[in-house]
């Protein structure tokens, strides 16, 4: 069931009624009934491997916790017996105890993903390996479903598992609740990823109707839906076209096409959260924001830390975090520092943990070379930046740049820009030397005419529609800029006058209904990161 | 939610609602210079007064070319009304007799046959949409759209159809049923007075756009050629004929006169062949006898080899007019208060028909 979709609508309108309906102590089951119809009008084959994933993490789950009370009986009844080395070796067994849980958690949920997505890429990759040492092709590749959503359930599942191997929550007693907390459907498609301790027990409290926040939540909606029908699937029509057939074109047309596309990257993944939020927040239930203007950043690592919020909070919780506090890292560190002194080996440890970091996050994009050049791009540009900062500010300096003034955080801002437009090229490449390629020619052949003699009327949009693009992108910079000034907009619109609001909203549903890009001669895409 | 949040709430769907159907109205099929006497004569249906029609005649593009109602109003009385488009599907030929009864209590429906030709029964999204998105929302429409996609796929199915599985990719189910999901984007192309306002026919239904032309065409090679009609075919008429003995409706199968290839006459006289076998009252006006009867002059009478021009039209409509008043006995209706738009109609088309001529000789 695509978000974009009148049977969405009708089933989040059907859904929502029967929740406020039916009795509290029931409301749970509506939306875990509500989650699973909806994940199975996808798809019925791949609700078992959410079943799958559901099981083994609430399994492992309730073995943690009960590893954890266990432990913690055990201590408060032998309090005054134990003394501070048994109490440690205690904890020390506990926690052994704990982590061979987890590694069959981790290892069965991950292995899931890896193998469904990332199975015949490597298969594929060994074959390679294997055609030129003259062995031939030995891995098959299987024709294999991937889940909808697995990416981001199983992030999800890991970091539950993880945060009780922590101690930072309980465990679930309910394999029925819990499977609400796997499946809830706003946020199963793609994000954002829960933390169990944030929307677990928003799932299981009933919440009543309230009329406010049910009309902020259709606001939040109308507002995803323009934002992926008005730009993104409008804006995907050149970038579609430039990118199917890369070897036609060059220099400015190539670079509008990747920062077109992720301008539409941005609408489609920000405009399904809006969606997912706005659902949910009908619901009662407040899931966690995605996105903070991204394109308002002034480094690549400020992007990331605004682009896909919930990944990165994921990446920096469970990878970032864990490997570069690890013992191993810190050693790393004390013995480059005798090679590359002070600066650098203090901060190798950090580097390294991003680089992983941002390794992953290209390939949990996609099992594709491309990915994973996306993610060494990101990487490198990210730690080069920190690498190269003490001597970038002693040239600027020197220059007597001021670094205060709006002019050059906007310099700052186009220079993330025109960055992460470059990484895109690799995102949405047909493959990671076509991307190389791209970037070459983009860089080697400027071509400032193109502006000026309709090349881009050649892209299977007229005229009229850049000027809605234009338009929608200065309503998103206004928003974005208030936003920034800590304005927050419905309940500013909340204020105005009643003729005032729906003239907005009935403006609203108009101009999504005229101007967005569906029906026949248009396809409506599903959302990219369904897609992940 | 407080009774003041549930009115609240209720006014504004409503008012929603109210705006969304004026949109999806303006926004809808384009009245361009091809398409305006079809949304015209649809507007002017829908406009007309219940139960003040005698006939309707549907079909092809060739049905306002050759009718002019407001001459067989101004020698007979009779109201007779065309519902055709450009090669109309014959498949919907019952769904549009359909609608027309809903407000018009006709005692005739004259169905004209070209359409049953298999070149011409293929369904294109524009023939489609010249009825359909014409037709007002109903259950007869929504009727007529499952029909039609129905008929596109058995169409596109069949063995002896070339591109068939391309054109049943083509097929957009969603936006026949709902234009405005196809003509949302009609903003780029530009929208007109007459989507805002509506038009309507204020000459019953007179075809205008080319009534003017003439072209010196080759009379029709009558043939004895038949070509027999596969079950398709002979399924479509079948529903009309059904249709009529179902609800008491006679029905008058005309093949309209125009000039008509070695190719299309079989299929056609086929079809006049079937019909009067099963009793159905048919006239082929592809005869040597009756060109020669109605008048027809190859040389002046069309503005292409299809379609009779307006001096045809009148030659035409005083020779089926007359037939009509003859079989029919349609009453008298002329100088009731209620019918005064019918005279003010063939005031309009005599100005129309003079002016129209009057230039076209000047411009040579």
């Amino acid at each position: 069931m695509d978000f974009i979709s009148v049977t969405f609508i009708g089933f989040v309108i059907i859904l929502s009624c029967i929740y406020f309906i039916v009795p509290d102590k029931v409301k749970w089951c509506v939306l875990l009934a509500g989650s699973y119809i909806f994940y199975m009008a996808s798809s019925v084959k791949a609700l078992c491997f959410l079943i799958i994933t559901t099981i083994v993490t609430f399994v492992c789950g309730r073995i943690l916790g009960s590893i954890n009370e266990r432990q913690k009986k055990y201590l408060d009844e032998h309090k005054g017996e134990l003394s501070r080395d048994q109490k440690k070796e205690i904890k020390f067994r506990t926690l052994k105890k704990k982590k061979w849980v987890v590694a069959a958690a981790v290892l069965i949920n991950l292995g899931l993903l890896i193998f469904l997505k990332y199975f015949n890429f490597i298969g594929g990759n060994i074959n390679t390996l294997f055609g030129h040492m003259g062995i031939g092709e030995r891995v098959p590749q299987l024709n294999l479903l991937l889940p909808l959503g697995i990416s981001f359930y199983t992030l999800q599942s890991i970091a539950y598992i993880v945060d009780l191997y922590r101690g930072k929550c309980q465990a679930d007693r309910n394999i029925f609740k819990f499977s609400l907390f796997m499946s809830f459907f706003p946020q199963i498609v793609q994000g954002p990823i829960a933390r169990y301790d944030h929307l677990a027990h928003q799932l299981y409290e009933p919440h009543k109707f309230n009329y406010d926040r049910v009309t902020q939540g259709a606001q939040l909606i109308l507002w995803g839906f323009m934002k992926k029908l008005i730009l993104a699937d409008r804006i995907a029509v050149p970038v579609n076209l430039v990118f199917d057939d890369p070897g036609s074109y060059q220099g400015f047309v190539l670079f509008f096409a990747a920062a077109g596309y992720g301008l539409q990257v941005y609408a489609d993944f920000s405009g399904g959260m809006d969606v997912a939020r706005g659902v949910a927040q009908i619901l009662g239930i407040e899931l966690a924001v995605n996105f903070e203007r991204p394109y308002f950043a002034c480094s690549i690592s400020e992007f990331w830390r605004r682009w896909h919020i919930t990944l990165g909070g994921w990446m920096r919780d469970y990878i970032f975090y864990p490997l570069s506090l690890s013992k191993a890292f810190a050693n790393l560190g004390k013995r480059t520092r005798k090679i590359f002194g002070n600066y650098v080996g203090k901060k190798l440890p950090t580097f390294l943990s991003m680089f992983i970091v941002f390794l992953l996050v290209g390939v949990w994009h996609g099992s594709s070379w491309k990915y994973v050049a996306y993610g060494v791009w990101n990487g490198v540009i990210i730690v080069s930046s920190i690498l190269l900062d003490p001597y970038y500010e002693k040239f600027l300096k020197k220059c007597k740049v001021n670094t205060e003034c709006f002019s050059w955080k906007f310099f700052q801002m186009v220079r993330t820009f025109v960055l992460s437009s470059f990484g895109r090229f690799f995102s949405r490449g047909i493959s990671c030397m076509i991307a190389v390629d791209m970037i070459k020619r983009t860089i080697m052949h400027p071509n400032p005419w193109v502006f000026f003699d309709g090349s881009f009327l050649e892209l299977g949009l007229e005229y009229k529609d850049y000027y809605i693009i234009f338009l929608f992108i200065l309503v998103l910079l206004v928003v974005g800029i208030m936003q920034e000034k800590g304005v927050r907009i419905r309940e500013k619109i909340a204020e105005q006058n009643l003729y005032f609001r729906w003239i907005l909203y009935i403006g609203a549903v108009v101009v999504m209904l005229v101007y967005g890009s569906y029906g026949p001669g248009y396809s409506v895409g599903e959302f990219i990161y369904q897609q992940f | 939610m407080t009774k003041r949040q549930g009115l609240r709430l209720a006014v504004f769907i409503v008012l929603l609602g109210i705006i969304l159907n004026a949109m999806v109205g303006v926004f809808g099929f384009p009245p361009n210079d091809g398409t305006v006497s079809i949304k015209q004569r649809f507007g002017q249906f829908y406009s007309e007064p219940e139960n003040t029609w005698d006939c309707v005649m549907v079909g092809a593009s060739c049905v306002d070319r050759q009718w002019v109602a407001p001459i067989a109003w101004k020698d007979y009385g009779m109201t007779a009304y065309p519902m055709n488009t450009a090669r109309q599907p014959l498949i919907l030929a019952v769904n549009v007799l359909k609608e027309v009864r809903e407000k018009q209590d006709v005692k005739l429906a004259v169905v004209d046959i070209r359409g049953i030709r298999m070149a011409a029964l293929k369904p294109g999204d524009v023939q489609m949409r010249n009825i359909l998105d014409n037709m007002r929302y109903s259950k007869n429409r929504y009727e007529a759209v499952k029909k039609m996609i129905s008929f596109y796929k058995t169409y596109f199915a069949r063995d002896d159809v070339k591109d068939g599985e391309k054109m049943l990719k083509k097929l957009d189910e969603a936006s026949l049923y709902f234009p405005f999901l196809k003509y949302h984007s009609r903003w780029k192309t530009g929208l007109y007075e007459s989507d805002f306002v509506g038009v309507t026919s204020d000459m019953k239904g007179v075809y205008e756009l080319k009534a003017f032309d003439v072209e010196n065409v080759k009379p029709t090679k009558v043939l004895d050629e038949r070509k027999e009609l596969n079950e398709l075919q002979i399924s479509v008429l079948d529903e009309i004929m059904d249709y009529g003995k179902e609800t008491g409706l006679e029905i008058l199968f005309v093949s309209s006169p125009s000039q008509l290839t070695k190719n299309e006459q079989p299929e056609i006289t086929a079809a006049v062949d079937y019909l009067e076998s099963k009793g159905a009252n048919v006239i082929n006006f592809n005869t040597d006898e009756k060109y020669q009867e109605i008048g027809i002059d190859f040389s002046q009478d069309l503005y292409n080899g299809h379609h009779l021009n307006s001096r045809g039209a009148v030659k035409f409509t005083n020779y089926f007019a007359k037939y009509l008043h003859e079989h029919y006995q349609f009453e008298d209706k002329r100088g009731r208060e209620e019918y005064k738009d019918w005279d003010e109609a063939y005031e309009n088309y005599v100005k129309f028909y003079e002016a129209g001529w009057k230039k076209a000789e000047a411009s040579k």
